[in-house]
């Protein structure tokens, strides 16, 4: 059987064990610490962008502060989660994020609690003040990571840097699965779907909807659906199925099966 | 400005996709020749790279929004690009856009309506000793603002023939004695870097060209167009062998008595000898003038016996590849003791010790492994690389083949900003050449190691001058770096091994093996070992590249070497280590120039820029220019960095204008102090560097803006004033016709006045002004 070689630390004095590879983030939250995260996700990898996960490692007489979900533990790390410097580097990336969104409950509530409620800086002007986006990246990540599209991006540099649909406008990669809305922290992104069309707001996207073989209600893009059809095994009536009708075939089909002894016929999961 | 059809588009696309790699590491190269070839990136093209490099649009759109060589507008016929790097914002390059906007009534990045210019501002294209510097459909001009207007003008026109034409027949000239050709090795060179390019010497060049052609003596002088020698101040630069007799601010008009009386008869023609400004003696050799008798140049001295793009100059006048040859019969291991031996420390900023560098890609785990040379020079007012691989690129050359055969690396990159022109060119001929003659390439001089290296262009990014962000730039994505918990020398390029060195790290490589270990920590002082390159620019007499002993005292640069502070001012404080450094005030002159010692006072040595300044900078206004450089340049991507240097240059900014609040200095700490812990990078960490050293040294200026709402350097134009003196003004009118916005009231002979209200502190009413009537309080 293979060795994994455990690496021993201590965090806030207590010791604890990390696997290897595995982030100290990861450590810190599998023993039950609370660190704050606003670009963190189970579902896509590490992008250490917003800086709020840093704790202080020691070494020796040394120490300075590491980005926790892509800094890997040493043998040995001595680590503080609430070191006046730690709460100190939070609490001012909260007011510089609560001062380029203002409006965003999110970020003031995290922003509250490490003391950084009244930013010290200027408020911006006109539509500026309506800012949502904090540049997390999580829409970008998950869009590549997960759906394969590619269909939001990074633009410019510096102080110019935001996130959009390539070129800024319509982006022919988005099948409109949302999977961006419903990671970003901040409620950024929209989307809208009416009348057989779903708009994806920020991405200046249009997409027309499939209607259930069934019962005719639209619950799905086609592009979504047309996706799927290439890539997995489902039977294309299911696919073509809103989900609510599924799930009364299914039970149908459970229910006959039960008086009939058959087995039901596999007839794929019930989400799109 | 003509619409492309989506046919024209493809077809430059298929075109340019034959010289490169079908995938996206070539991603930066075809938009670059794309750009060029269209002068900006239309829509169609980026779709057609997305599709033909196998890429999604957004990565594709991600890169061409994240470099600045990239327009994806159409630009007009001509480019006029100002230089905003540090010596040339010191010189006065604010002003110079200020009068370019003005007469071409658009603002930067924009394109005039008739088409016929786009004016863009670029940070630091590497003339630094001369400055302000505007470059036009790539030509170098000096300016200045009252020079602006000729130079619009001048575009589009025939230019003025560089050499006159009498109607002489070519052939030796009867009568003419040559005999000092025939008994003697006679060699002129005329300087063809990019600093004298901006003086003429091109024009210089082909007339001496042009001369020695018509006096049929072509074959009997050894003519080169030779690498940068430093003295950028001067040019054109002109020298003579082999009595070294040197030249300074050669005209086109006084090629034909040089190349008569000089290189021929070897008479000196004193005019245009270098004169001591403090014995007002003429010097003949350039060893005597103070300027080059203190350097020692080890590095730059070759620069100027050569022509760059032939490789027989270096071999036969500089010893070159017998360091190689050397080498190549040594054992990796102890290469690379003796690099460390040496105690020769990275030069490009970081200062890391090489030989532990090199030992630890030896040891680490993967294959292939990787050599990149950094020349992506972005410090603004720093032009040490761009003259090494303008002037010497073999020497860059042999550097990193030495350091692959040490450290197991079979391919190497030579990774050069976009800004450099001429640079790239060399050392692309360079790279050819060595590969002819069997450096490059397999079983390199029979000793069964294989080597190649390919050169790289930047897209314009500060950025891409940090190892990771260079290496994804390389890998053909944006310049973003990325966390250095593991260093790229386990992992960087592609995942693999890879050991990254500044150019000027590279050229000392054969040095040390020809000459030893010891001989090179013999130089130098404590922990700082051989000679720098500086870029000896800003307020200062002697402008140029030196090369001196490290330890050598600040004092005795910028005096000594330098020539001091001209036009009567005095010394205010010298900038060092770009962006990432600060500025020392005059009570540390006497500080020796050393890695720990610019450390420890607050600043760093940086790539080698020192800028110079005078009473005329503001310190405020300074690290304001820092701050917004940092802003344009940030990959933008963390929250410290991002949002902490806008907010950091906000308050400054609000300093400069009087508008400075009550807590202002402590915040402005404050966000420096998570700048420079939680950046991601070396960008934002060392971000504050330039505040934080000006608080330090100039506390009372920042004071005196904050509290008096006064600006001692009379900079700030919100805290300014101009008036004319009653009891000077002539009332000439000089001032009130040149006023861009027509506030200068007053009758012929009688005394004129400003209107406050409508004045924009633009400086033309001083210029303009031949009585000193002109006061700035």
């Amino acid at each position: 059987m293979e060795e994994t070689k455990l690496i021993s630390l201590t965090i806030n004095g207590r010791s604890v064990e990390a696997r290897p590879k595995e982030t100290l983030l990861a450590v810190a939250r599998r023993y039950g610490f609370n660190i704050p995260t606003l670009c963190d996700h189970k579902a896509v990898l590490p992008y250490g962008v917003c800086r709020l996960c840093v704790l202080d490692v020691k070494w020796g007489k040394r120490s300075k502060l590491v980005v926790s979900c892509v800094y890997e533990p040493g043998e040995g790390d001595v680590v503080e989660t609430d070191s006046e410097r730690v709460k100190h580097t939070r609490r001012l990336i909260l007011e510089l994020l609560l001062a380029r969104c203002p409006q965003v409950a999110q970020v003031r509530r995290l922003a509250k609690e490490y003391g950084a409620a009244k930013p010290r800086f200027s408020v911006p002007e006109g539509t500026a003040i309506g800012e949502r986006c904090i540049l997390c990246g999580l829409c970008v990540r998950v869009c590549k990571e997960v759906i394969g599209q590619s269909a939001i991006g990074y633009c410019n540099r510096g102080g110019e840097r935001k996130i959009t649909s390539p070129l800024g406008v319509d982006s022919e990669k988005c099948i409109g699965c949302r999977a961006c809305v419903h990671v970003c922290p901040t409620g950024a992104l929209h989307f809208e779907d009416n009348d057989g069309e779903r708009v994806m707001k920020e991405l200046h996207t249009h997409l027309s909807m499939a209607k259930c073989m069934v019962c005719g209600d639209s619950f799905a893009t086609q592009k979504q659906l047309t996706g799927l059809k290439g890539r997995t095994a489902v039977l294309i009536e299911t696919l073509e199925t809103c989900p609510a009708c599924r799930r009364k075939r299914t039970c149908r089909e459970m229910e006959e099966n039960q008086f009939s002894g058959k087995q039901s016929k596999a007839r794929g999961n019930s989400h799109v | 400005m003509n619409s492309l059809t989506v046919a024209e588009t493809e077809s430059t696309l298929d075109k340019t996709l034959e010289k490169h790699a079908p995938d996206r590491s070539s991603l930066i190269a075809v938009l670059q020749d794309v750009n060029e070839h269209f002068g900006y990136l239309p829509e169609a093209s980026l779709r057609g790279v997305s599709d033909r490099l196998a890429m999604p649009l957004s990565e594709v759109y991600h890169v061409a929004t994240f470099y600045t060589a990239f327009s994806l507008k159409p630009r007009g016929k001509h480019t006029v690009k100002v230089c905003t790097g540090t010596a040339c914002h010191v010189r006065g390059a604010p002003r110079v856009i200020d009068e370019l906007t003005r007469q071409l009534k658009v603002a930067p990045g924009e394109t005039t309506a008739d088409g016929k210019f786009t004016l863009e501002t670029v940070n630091c294209i590497g003339c630094c000793a001369l400055g302000p510097v505007v470059v036009i459909d790539g030509h170098y001009y000096q300016t200045s603002p009252a020079t602006v207007k000729e130079l619009l003008d001048s575009v589009d026109k025939e230019p003025v023939s560089a050499v006159a034409s009498d109607g002489k027949k070519p052939g030796a000239e009867p009568g003419l004695d040559i005999t000092r050709l025939m008994t003697k090795e006679v060699g002129i060179a005329v300087c063809g870097g990019t600093g004298c390019q901006a003086y003429g010497c091109e024009a210089v060049a082909t007339a001496v060209k042009n001369e020695l052609d018509r006096l049929g003596i072509s074959a009997k002088v050894d003519f080169v167009q030779c690498g940068c020698p430093g003295f950028c101040e001067r040019g054109p630069l002109v020298m003579v062998r082999p009595e070294n007799i040197f030249y300074q601010k050669v005209t086109v008009e006084a090629v034909p008595a040089i190349v008569h009386e000089t290189v021929v008869g070897g008479r000196i023609v004193e005019e245009f000898l270098y004169k001591d400004a403090a014995t007002n003696k003429s010097l003949v050799h350039e060893m005597d003038i103070p300027f080059y008798s203190k350097q020692q140049r080890l590095l730059l001295n070759d620069n100027g016996l050569i022509s760059p793009t032939n490789i027989d100059h270096y071999l036969k006048r500089c010893g070159g590849y017998e360091a190689l040859a050397r080498a190549l019969k040594m054992q990796p291991d102890t290469i690379i003791e003796d690099m460390r031996k040496s105690g020769l420390r990275g030069r490009g900023g970081g200062g890391f010790i090489t030989g532990r560098k090199w030992a630890s890609c030896r040891k680490a785990h993967g294959h292939p492994k990787y050599v990149i040379c950094n020349a992506d020079e972005g410090d603004p007012g720093a032009f040490m690389d761009r003259s090494l691989l303008e002037g010497n690129p073999h020497r860059v050359i042999e550097g990193m083949i030495i350091g692959a055969f040490a450290i197991g690396a079979n391919e190497g990159y030579v990774y050069v900003r976009d800004e450099y022109p001429l640079a790239v060119k060399h050392i692309n001929i360079a790279v050819e050449q060595a590969r002819e003659k069997g450096y490059l390439g397999r079983n390199i001089l029979g000793s069964g190691f294989d080597f190649d290296i390919r050169v790289v262009r930047g897209g314009g990014a500060f950025v891409c001058g940090e190892s990771t962000a260079l290496m994804a730039s390389l890998e053909g994505k944006a310049g973003e770096p990325r966390a250095k918990y593991i260093h790229t020398i386990e992992s960087g390029l592609w995942g693999k091994p890879s050991n990254l060195n500044n150019v000027e790290t590279w050229a000392n490589v054969p040095l040390i093996v020809m000459k030893g270990a010891d001989w090179f920590a013999s130089i130098g002082q404590g922990t700082s070992k051989g000679t720098k390159i500086f870029s000896l620019v800003g307020k200062v007499v002697n402008t140029g590249l030196v090369e001196v002993p490290m330890g050598m005292s600040m004092r005795e640069l910028i005096f000594d070497i330098g020539g001091g502070i001209p036009n009567g001012k005095t010394f205010k404080a010298v900038q060092t280590g770009g962006p990432s450094g600060g500025c020392l005030p005059a009570s540390k002159l006497d500080l020796p120039i050393g890695f720990d010692e610019l450390t420890e006072a607050g600043v760093m040595m940086g790539s080698g820029g020192l800028i110079v300044m005078d009473e005329t900078s503001c310190m405020v206004d300074v690290s304001r220019y820092f701050l917004q450089f940092l802003l344009n340049e940030s990959c933008g991507k963390c929250v410290p960095c991002r949002e902490g240097i806008r907010r950091m240059l906000e308050i400054v900014t609000h300093i400069c204008e009087g508008k400075a609040r009550e807590g202002d200095i402590e915040l402005l700490r404050d966000v420096a102090q998570v700048t420079s812990d939680a950046s991601l990078c070396a960008l934002g960490g060392s971000a504050a560097n330039p505040v934080l050293s000006t608080l330090r040294y100039f506390a009372e200026e920042y004071r005196a803006h904050i509290e008096e709402h006064r600006c001692p350097a009379k900079v700030c134009k919100s805290l300014i004033t101009f008036r004319i003196l009653p009891d000077k003004c002539t009332g000439c009118t000089a001032c009130a016709r040149k006023c861009p916005k027509n506030v200068i009231s007053g009758e012929r002979k009688k005394v004129h006045l400003i209107d406050q209200s409508g004045c924009i502190k633009c400086g033309v009413c001083l210029d303009a002004c031949k009585f000193a009537a002109v006061e700035v309080t």
